[in-house]
């Protein structure tokens, strides 16, 4: 997009949201934005030029809970798809393209139907998350989803990584503790991410244990010859912090299924233990859009802490 | 490779060349505008839903194609707005193009 475009569209986007107040009807009937759920609103922040491109960030906060309501923190990061697109536009991925404030919204009204799943449910898992909402409704979570830059031609190695790490833990987190209602301890803290955003997640989360309490992958781009280097990030990464919780999450027609299943093969062997799921679906946006969002937002809720 | 991988290639290749690279944007479609969030139904009406599709192998360009496209739909419907509810944008394989498809809504100014 041009400079000229990308700005005219982002004052335009400005004025707009705000000429439309939240309690106004929309021209439709009363649907609402992609940015805006019943749940959950969204903040769009510019986090300045990082050496790797500039910081832009989408800050997903539940509106349930009044002001004395406080949450954990989840970083999410999105797809190959949206590195290669503007900063403004890809860092916001997870809200509006992966539709995760519809998932917000159906979270927390359960319960879940394979519609919710976009087709792609697992009869037993749904019935399994249904069980569990009813039992303990969503308590909810901040979810802070910052634009990644492509790192793939740079294999994803801890160099190429440690400067975007840097930028999430040093600005990124700094900022949504000071500025929404969220829980500041590592324990409140999660890292998750699809595909290139999963591998990241992964990279970034096990060299970086004392910082989180929950750190997984939705069909994170692994690569088998990658699965030693992988469980011994892992081993290194519980010895650090042995409470740390670990989830991989593969689909049937995941491109990389065999190398998730291999990683996790190799953690149960090593003794790492961790959630694994195999679900339903491909590796494409109707899957974020379906059982990726509802994934993410239902295993960090449960899996991180409120304190 | 599987005869469904190579099947699957085939298709991406396929719908790859019936997308416009380039998109120009018809003077009628100058004067739409994009907007992050629905209006007020005060002030506008809702005209219809467009998507906007591009392939290319500059993202940036793929980029800009899909936005033209969707003003040009926006702008056949008589609108002046047009919000852009989902961007997917995603790398081909086999080539080295990008694909990007927007959806969004149309809206006209009420009189």
């Amino acid at each position: 997009m041009s400079a000229s475009l990308q700005r005219r569209a982002f004052i335009l986007s400005a004025a707009s949201a705000l000429a439309c107040s939240r309690s106004e009807r929309t021209a439709e009937g009363g649907s609402r934005g992609p940015l805006e759920s019943a749940q959950a609103r969204t903040l769009q922040w510019d986090l300045g030029p990082q050496p790797w491109g500039d910081g832009r960030a989408s800050i997903v906060v539940p509106t349930w809970g009044g002001h004395a309501a406080r949450f954990p923190v989840l970083v999410a990061l999105h797809g190959r798809g949206e590195a290669l697109k503007p900063p403004i536009e890809g860092a916001l991925g997870w809200p509006r393209d992966y539709a995760l404030l519809r998932a917000f919204d159906r979270l927390r009204t359960p319960p879940l139907t394979d519609l919710d799943y976009g087709g792609f449910s697992d009869r037993d898992r749904m019935l399994e998350a249904n069980a569990s909402l009813a039992k303990d409704p969503l308590a909810g979570l901040i979810v802070a989803c910052p634009w990644l830059p492509d790192l793939t031609s740079t294999s994803t190695r801890e160099s190429d990584v440690a400067g975007y790490a840097r930028f999430v833990l040093e600005v990124l987190l700094p900022r949504v503790r000071r500025e929404t209602p969220a829980y500041a301890t590592p324990e409140a803290t999660g890292i998750d991410g699809v595909s290139l955003g999963g591998a990241i997640a992964l990279r970034i989360g096990l060299t970086s244990p004392e910082a989180f309490g929950a750190v997984g992958g939705i069909q994170p781009a692994l690569s088998e010859t990658q699965t030693p280097e992988w469980t011994a990030l892992a081993q290194a990464a519980r010895a650090r912090r042995p409470g740390l919780k670990l989830r991989l999450l593969t689909s049937h027609d995941d491109y990389f299924r065999d190398a998730i299943v291999s990683v996790s093969r190799a953690w149960t062997a090593a003794g790492i233990t961790h959630d694994f799921a195999e679900v339903v679906g491909p590796h494409d946006y109707s899957f974020n859009r379906g059982p990726g969002s509802i994934e993410l937002l239902l295993w960090h809720d449960r899996a991180l802490g409120r304190l | 490779m599987s005869r469904v991988v190579l099947l699957a290639c085939v298709l991406s290749l396929g719908c790859a060349e019936s997308l416009p690279e380039h998109v120009e944007l018809q003077p009628a479609a100058e004067h739409v505008e994009f907007a992050l969030e629905p209006p007020s139904a005060n002030t506008y009406k809702m005209v219809g839903q467009v998507e906007g599709a591009s392939t290319a192998s500059d993202p940036d360009v793929a980029q800009q194609a899909a936005h033209n496209d969707l003003r040009n739909k926006a702008a056949a419907l008589g609108a002046s707005l047009v919000t852009v509810d989902q961007n997917l944008a995603e790398p081909l394989p086999l080539t080295y193009k990008m694909k990007v498809r927007l959806v969004g809504r149309a809206y006209k100014a009420l009189e």
